[in-house]
């Protein structure tokens, strides 16, 4: 190393590769369960009365159920995800805020 | 993110000022290519109708996402570990250019920063024994490892020395065992770690316990938290406005707040240390870490009665309990100064005694009437909704959390009779996380290496 340089390392840590497959989509939503999850985030709740508002609409045939996160920003309990994913075929998730 | 993970078509929302946020956590969480639905910033505060209108908008974007996903983005490849010449005219030219390049790609904290060069960072891992590729934890929101090499390098940019590096390891341990470490460095609140070490290390490696000890003027409180600052920063990839969402921030995000107990005072008293209070054994040296709203409330009280003493003290802190009604009601942490703290010794109470009395007192000192509040709090603030406005009219709310382990007690700071109390809010925010500090064998040596200045009453300058 010089006077008039030096070598410094990139700060940025390690890359976890934890990628994972996208699920297998089915074209139509006619039967099939969606779960409308709010994650108790301030008025994110509203947000999916409208949206089911429009599903019922617009996809008749489509079952709905409402879901509603213990939490929103804690780490979520044990199997509180896995529970709900068991009982539905797609999830509408809101944040709002 | 984890529906999708689990095989079940996700459509997430989020609105346009919280897309950046979402898409790292979404990379982070291996799902890079999440189906999206984006309404406009905020959704709170907005009627019926305007939701309505927005989720017709974007309606299309939710079924697309359920039945087609989402194209795959090509991922740009990082190079960890990657080695950058930086050259100039002079040292103080390749400084300056080192400090812009490492600002440029937002490794920082906007202070300038120590070059980690080889040599330097191979200087800092004398504090430690552990393997340089060790991971110490997972970094939210970008999802890369800090590996032991990794706080090294965030150590010697931070200015810390050798001797504090197993003060920054156990506690970025101890912030990822916090419910709500890793979401409070993404949130729209102005929080920061606030960090309390006990033990004999705090003597050895020069943490201020006494005057000024949450504030400026010791390297080892600036550094040790400016490290796990920089660690968020560089390797967890919180960038204000983009993935660090806080509204208006603090300055505690720069070197967090540092402090360590008075353990000489708590020794006089015959007073417990709070690592001892939670189970640590006398001696040891332990850091404890939590996500902490910034701001304290100062307690002034002037008396020299134990009794008198703890009546100010429910009245100040009960009067203040109003505002959590409102929002989440969590933990009290009392920063008692060493004053107060002698009052209380000397009408018999000890530090657990008096823990107790506050966590039993102050749930039931300020109870407001449920009756009183504002039919607009009910929108206004949405929390509340769930947990005080459904009450009925003659219910008595209190701001102050009935949970026994929710209070805590440090003693702090130099002489004077101002104490401090630093609130946060939701239930499961406020626990303290703690991790016994693992000292490397050569203790002494890296000791030595470190050059620790003890900072003793200077010469005034003036």
């Amino acid at each position: 190393m010089s006077t008039n340089s030096i070598e410094v390392l990139r700060p940025t840590g390690m890359i976890v590769d934890k990628k994972a497959e996208a699920a297998v989509r089915d074209t139509s939503l006619d039967g099939k369960k969606i779960g409308l999850v709010w994650n108790h985030k301030d008025y994110g709740e509203r947000l999916l009365d409208a949206v089911e508002e429009i599903f019922k609409e617009r996809y008749p045939k489509a079952i709905l159920s409402r879901w509603q996160l213990e939490e929103c920003c804690k780490k979520p309990p044990e199997g509180e995800i896995e529970s709900i994913a068991e009982k539905i075929d797609a999830v509408v998730y809101t944040l709002g805020d | 993110m984890k529906f999708e993970k689990l095989s079940v078509p996700t459509a997430v929302h989020t609105t346009n000022r919280f897309k950046a946020l979402l898409k790292a956590e979404a990379k982070a969480s291996g799902v890079p290519n999440i189906g999206m639905w984006v309404t406009p910033h905020p959704t709170v505060g907005k009627t019926m109708a305007e939701l309505r209108k927005e989720a017709e908008d974007v309606f299309d974007s939710i079924v697309e996402a359920l039945t087609r996903g989402t194209d795959s983005e090509s991922e740009e490849q990082e190079a960890p570990g990657e080695r950058i010449t930086i050259a100039g005219d002079d040292y103080a030219d390749v400084y300056d250019k080192f400090n812009k390049m490492f600002m440029k790609e937002r490794w920082g904290d906007g202070l300038p920063l120590v070059p980690p060069t080889e040599e330097k960072i191979q200087w800092m891992l004398q504090g430690t024994d552990r393997s340089p590729d060790d991971v110490v934890s997972e970094t939210r929101p970008s999802g890369r490892a800090a590996t032991i090499k990794a706080v090294a390098i965030n150590a010697v940019m931070a200015g810390a020395v050798p001797a504090y590096l197993p003060v920054i390891i156990a506690a970025l341990e101890a912030w990822d065992a916090c419910d709500w470490g890793w979401g409070s460095v993404t949130t729209t609140s102005p929080a920061a770690p606030l960090m309390v070490v006990n033990g004999g290390i705090s003597k050895e490696i020069d943490i201020n316990s006494k005057s000024n000890a949450t504030g400026y003027g010791w390297r080892a409180n600036a550094t040790i938290g400016r490290a796990l600052e920089l660690i968020f920063n560089t390797v967890g990839g919180t960038i204000p406005g983009y993935t660090d969402m806080s509204i208006m921030g603090c300055s505690s995000t720069i070197t967090s707040t540092v402090m360590a107990e008075n353990e000489d005072v708590l020794d006089d008293l015959g007073w417990q240390k709070y690592s001892e209070m939670i189970g640590f054994s006398a001696g040891e040296n332990v850091v404890s870490v939590v996500p902490a709203y910034w701001g304290f409330e100062e307690i002034w009280i002037k008396t020299n009665t134990a009794d008198e003493l703890l009546e100010c003290l429910i009245w100040e802190l009960g009067n203040r309990g109003r505002e959590a009604i409102m929002d989440w009601i969590g933990g009290t942490w009392l920063i008692l100064c060493p004053e107060h703290a002698k009052i209380l010794a000397n009408g018999g109470w000890s530090k657990e005694r008096v823990r107790r009395y506050l966590a039993n007192a102050l749930p039931n000192y300020y109870r407001y009437p449920k009756g009183k509040l504002r039919k607009i709090f009910k929108d206004a603030y949405p929390r509340a909704s769930q947990t005080v406005m459904d009450l009925p009219d003659n219910a008595l709310v209190s701001g102050y959390s009935v949970k026994e382990s929710d209070y805590k007690i440090f003693v702090v700071g130099g002489p004077g009779n101002e104490s401090q109390n630093w609130r946060v809010g939701a239930p499961y925010e406020n626990e303290f996380a703690s991790r016994k500090i693992t000292l490397p064998k050569n203790w002494k040596k890296v000791l030595e290496a470190s050059d620790i200045m003890t900072m003793l009453m200077p010469k005034l300058p003036w």
